[in-house]
């Protein structure tokens, strides 16, 4: 299968005070369709940095990220918008609820954005509350739940309308073992069933076990490659 | 304390924009509050200033009883004796006329001893020089420039048939008597050359008198036992202007406090989003150790600095305003009467208080209710909480709507109280209720737009049910809306009263000093005199179902004849056999009768008083049988007119006023027999008046009030387009992460922006719909109120100023989308992702 990512020299400095501090450093990574990819490495070592890049949130500073092929800062706003609903999911380190809408509303909002009946999706709805065991919290607000019950809504948001591709910053940081164990078995399980491409940062090596690839990352580049 | 106060000055200059419409908003209430609250003792000053004018400083006004046709009596007649006289003036009148640059002119002539004038401030003459001889004259700076006339310049008078010629010896301020100049030439000259005019001897037309306030009362009764045949009055009593100053304090006062209540909202919506912008990071600050009431006071001291800044400022501005805004309001400026400019020692204090107190008052309430939450919710900033709909919250706030008008209904008898605090109790309502009538609209568009719209509407349209934010934002904009409304519903009832309820009853009107039919029937007998009818007017007190208010009551010799005269009163049920044949019969208001369920065969009591609402002469209440009603709207504003017959008018009341109204055939002109009645009659103090000049007069006021209250309502809707856009602003910075995250998951920016678009939209269309309801119940209770301080006639809910409201907010709305569709382009979505 061919890449589903692919960067080129990819590159982000950042502005502190008057001096550019590089962040990323000319980094080249390729990830097959299929692939469950676990990025570690140190904090502050580049990793969520890098992940905003691949799902386009944020901008190079040089470089390139080729999603399916197509370079995604090429791409209008509106391109980007209706990649990210459909083809993406991103699962943020700060779970990034929109805290006036339900766990329903949040998670059916790629669905409403990308103008389609909510009513054709309610069975897949009903599946993800019923995988991520929110069921009967589903009128509830994001105040109203604890840290990993909202990171559950942001990973059954990313799963709505089916992605290619999910992008998750430390989905289980914030998590007990018993959740996260369940989270890893959702995302092998997705991944082996739907042959969703799942990248991942994480912390834990019990985690990054659940991946077929690992990378490791420091001071901002990628250091050794390994497949698993 | 110094590393307190270094913060809080850290946080002022942080937000620039947000400091500066707080103080700003401070600054101008405490503006409009103080000149609000001095303009009314200015006012009344300057009005007691030119009442004064005719009279200076005498408390007693003796003038010839004009009987027998002589309007002269001798000086040394007036018996003075066993009273203690700080002062006396004895005073000539004769008129005539002249010619300066081929301009005929009226000239008032007066005669008196101009040291003892200047002494009583009737005059107040520049060179100092008053002691005239012979020919010499003393004239206004008025007269001097509009005639170019100066000292040593001489005047040729025409008096009857004969020529007389004076010189200027001295130029007078425009002060005291001056003030009734207005047109004419009014010249001051020895009592002996006007005696010499008419061919008398040491003769007087009116005598003033000063004697201890005191001793007053007494020294009225006494010398009418001693002087028969000359009229004694209080110097207050014996001038009554045409002013509506009940009218005019009340729509000031009203003014001044909706201004107050606009700012006090404004003020207190902007410390709650300071505050619960600061909130979180002092509770990181509490969280780490630092104690509450350390940092309680870091914010009170904060909103206090906001305070003096604001007040400061306000007070300084409002110092220099001052003397502007009064010469505005200044009614008798064409008169010449200077503005008389004070600053109330007590009104700066409220003001300063107000403004330095109010918001630090409002932040500790605030501050209060915070603390009483849990650290962690602190923490984790509740601004974004959704708006809970709480069913207690909604039926409490139908409560209280529905209280308003159960005391609308209630409130027969225009309870002042009652209607205020309907009144009020109708916007906290609509402010309850506001975040329920949201989200039935939201619910309503929902229901109507089923599906067929795309995500981002449906979100636009969601949020406005859900946002506390836009709920806070709409509540401003309508609360501002709601009472600027009510300021322009009053004004524009006011102004409609006076331009067409107002009957043209006389075009010609005299008012004389007393009962006197011989003069009445020679005036009414006058060329170009079609009708006449004399009005004879007092004051009596009633209670009623425990009421008090007070009638204007007029003695009638025939109730036919004063129907067929006056537009301004029409019959509406009369019982002829009643009238005809009781002794005591009255026509009421039919406004009064409805009020207090009075029908024809009732009794009321009707209390005798003088000017001063005193009982007169000591009487007791008179019954009186309710033997027909009337509307006389379009003869004053308050319905309190009424008819009885003249045998126990005569008998029983004060005669306080006399006016000779007259009607005059087609091809007469108003001014001319006004003038040639004043000229006939100079002898006599007459006050003659034209329908026009008095429809001006009480125009020029309403004008005024009407200039006053724009000026109110721009100030206002300033006061309110500040809280505004900043609610707007705050709402942004509130939601940066809201739109960040839609944006990551799922939107575009060009999505977001029609997102904002439709909450603008809708938002805009709560206010046009809640505008017009709240109007409309607005203008319903508010009626109460006007009716309840006297201005009874019909307001209507003005949509010219509804839809004038309604282009300001819309445009208010469009400029804050279109900067907030700049920052969403602009936006930093990393930033605001990454940072909780
Ligand atoms: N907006 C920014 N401005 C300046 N520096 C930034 C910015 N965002 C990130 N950085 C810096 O970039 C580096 C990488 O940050 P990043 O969040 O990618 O680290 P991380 O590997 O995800 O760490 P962690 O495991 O703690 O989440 C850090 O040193 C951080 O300070
Ligand atoms: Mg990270």
């Amino acid at each position: 299968m061919g890449n589903i990512i692919q960067t080129e020299k990819l590159c982000k400095n950042f502005k502190v005070g008057s001096n550019e501090v590089a962040v990323l450093k000319d980094i080249e990574i390729h990830i097959e369709s299929g692939d469950f990819v676990s990025i570690m490495g140190p904090s502050g070592s580049g990793k969520s940095t890098l992940l905003y890049l691949l799902g386009g949130i944020d901008e190079p500073s040089s470089g390139q990220v080729y999603i399916q092929g197509k370079d995604i800062n090429r791409m209008k706003d509106k391109e980007k918008s209706i990649l990210r609903r459909r083809t993406l999911g991103f699962v943020f380190q700060f779970y990034n609820l929109v805290q006036n809408l339900t766990v329903e509303e949040n998670i059916m909002l790629p669905v409403t954005m990308d103008k389609k009946k909510t009513a054709d999706f309610q069975e897949q709805l009903d599946e993800i509350l019923e995988i991520v065991g929110l069921s009967e919290r589903r009128k509830y607000t994001p105040r109203e739940l604890s840290g990993g019950q909202q990171q559950r809504v942001a990973i059954a948001r990313a799963l709505i309308l089916s992605p290619a591709l999910i992008l998750a910053d430390e989905p289980i940081g914030n998590l007990d073992s018993k959740t996260g164990t369940e989270i890893m078995e959702l995302f092998h399980r997705i991944n082996q069933e739907k042959g969703i491409t799942i990248v991942q940062v994480t912390h834990s090596e019990e985690a990054a076990a659940y991946g077929n690839r690992l990378i490791r990352m420091k001071d901002g580049e990628v250091v050794e490659p390994i497949l698993v | 304390m110094k590393i307190v106060l270094k913060h809080v000055m850290k946080n002022i200059f942080e937000k620039k924009l947000r400091s500066v419409i707080v103080i700003l908003t401070i600054l101008l209430s405490t503006l409009i509050l103080f000149i609000g609250l001095s303009l009314n003792t200015i006012i009344n000053q300057t009005y007691t200033k030119m009442l004064q004018g005719s009279y200076g400083t005498s408390n007693i006004v003796v003038t010839k009883s004009t009987d027998d046709g002589n309007p002269f009596y001798e000086s040394k007649n007036l018996d003075v004796d066993g009273i203690e006289l700080e002062q006396r003036l004895d005073m000539i009148q004769a008129k005539g006329k002249t010619t300066i640059q081929d301009d005929d002119v009226n000239v008032s002539l007066y005669g008196m001893d101009a040291d003892a004038a200047e002494e009583m401030e009737l005059l107040e003459s520049v060179p100092g020089d008053n002691v005239l001889t012979g020919n010499e004259v003393i004239i206004s700076q008025r007269t001097a420039s509009e005639h170019k006339l100066e000292i040593g310049n001489s005047i040729k008078v025409v008096q009857a048939t004969n020529t007389y010629h004076f010189t200027v010896v001295a130029i007078s301020k425009p002060n005291g008597i001056y003030y009734s100049e207005m047109g004419d030439i009014l010249l001051i000259a020895t009592r002996e050359k006007i005696n010499e005019l008419y061919g008398l001897e040491d003769m007087v037309s009116s005598t003033l008198l000063k004697v201890t306030d005191e001793g007053m009362e007494e020294a009225i009764t006494s010398l009418q036992e001693t002087n028969e045949g000359l009229v004694v009055q209080k110097s207050s009593s014996a001038d009554t202007m045409m002013r509506d100053e009940q009218t005019f304090q009340t729509v000031m006062l009203l003014a001044i406090i909706i201004i107050v209540l606009i700012s006090a909202y404004v003020i207190s919506s902007l410390s709650k989003l300071i505050l619960t912008e600061r909130m979180p990071v002092l509770a990181t600050f509490r969280s780490v150790g630092a104690h509450k009431g350390m940092m309680n006071r870091v914010l009170l001291l904060e909103f206090l600095v906001y305070g003096i800044i604001g007040a400061g400022l306000g007070i300084a501005l409002a110092m220099i305003l001052l003397p502007f805004a009064a010469d505005i309001f200044n009614e008798y400026k064409q008169y010449g009467v200077e503005t008389v400019v004070e600053y109330n020692v007590i009104y700066l204090a409220i003001s300063i208080a107000f403004g330095v107190l109010f918001p630090a008052f409002i932040s500790i309430l605030r501050i209060i209710r915070t603390n009483a939450k849990p650290l962690k919710e602190v923490l984790f900033n509740t601004s974004f909480t959704p708006e809970k709909h709480s069913k207690w919250t909604v039926i409490s706030g139908i409560i209280l709507l529905g209280i308003a008008f159960i005391l609308y209904v209630v409130n027969q008898y225009n309870d002042l109280l009652l209607a205020v605090l309907s009144l009020l109790l109708l916007f906290v309502s609509i402010v309850i209720l506001m975040p329920t009538l949201l989200n039935g609209l939201s619910q309503l568009l929902r229901l109507l737009s089923r599906k067929r719209i795309s995500g981002e509407f449906q979100l636009g349209i969601k949020n406005i049910a859900n946002n506390k934010i836009v709920a806070n934002n709409v509540s401003m904009v309508m609360v501002v809306f709601l009472l600027l409304l009510m300021v322009g519903i009053s004004s524009t009832g006011i102004d409609q009263y006076v331009t067409k309820t107002l009957s043209k009853d006389f075009d010609v009107a005299v008012s004389l000093t007393e009962k006197n039919l011989g003069l009445a029937n020679d005036i009414s007998g006058m060329d170009g005199v079609s009708k006449s009818y004399l009005q004879t007017i007092s004051i009596g007190k009633s209670t009623m179902n425990g009421v008090a208010r007070s009638f204007g009551v007029y003695g009638v010799e025939d109730f036919d004849k004063v129907d067929e005269f006056y537009d301004g009163i029409r019959y509406i049920d009369l019982d002829e056999n009643r009238l005809q044949n009781l002794d005591n019969p009255i026509i009421v208001d039919i406004y009064y009768a409805e009020q207090h369920g009075i029908e024809i065969g009732d009794t009321v009591n009707i209390q005798p008083v003088d000017i001063n609402y005193e009982p007169f002469n000591d009487l007791e209440p008179i019954e009186f049988i309710v033997s027909g009603t009337m509307d006389s709207s379009g003869f004053g504003s308050s319905r309190d007119s009424a008819l009885i017959p003249m045998g126990i008018y005569e008998e029983q009341f004060a005669g306080l006023f006399y006016e000779l109204a007259l009607k005059l055939e087609e091809e007469f002109n108003p001014d001319e027999v006004k003038s040639r009645i004043a000229d006939t009659y100079s002898n006599y103090s007459l006050e003659v008046i034209t329908f026009d000049e008095m429809l001006g007069a009480q125009k020029g006021t309403i004008d005024t009030l009407i200039d006053g209250i724009t000026i109110i309502i721009g100030l206002g809707m300033i006061v309110g387009i500040l809280g505004i856009s900043n609610n707007l602003m705050v709402s942004f910075n509130q939601r940066k992460k809201e739109y960040a995250v839609l944006y990551s998951v799922c939107m575009s920016k060009m999505q977001i922006v029609k997102m904002v678009f439709v909450e603008t939209l809708i938002t805009f269309i709560a206010v046009i719909i809640i505008g017009l309801l709240g109007g409309l119940a607005l203008n319903l209770l508010l009626t109460k109120l006007l009716h309840a301080v006297g201005m009874v006639t019909e307001f209507r809910f003005t949509f010219e100023l509804y839809g004038i409201l309604c282009g300001v907010v819309a445009i208010l709305l469009i400029v804050s989308t279109l900067s907030l569709v700049r920052k969403v382009f602009q936006l930093n979505i990393m930033k605001e992702l990454r940072y909780e």
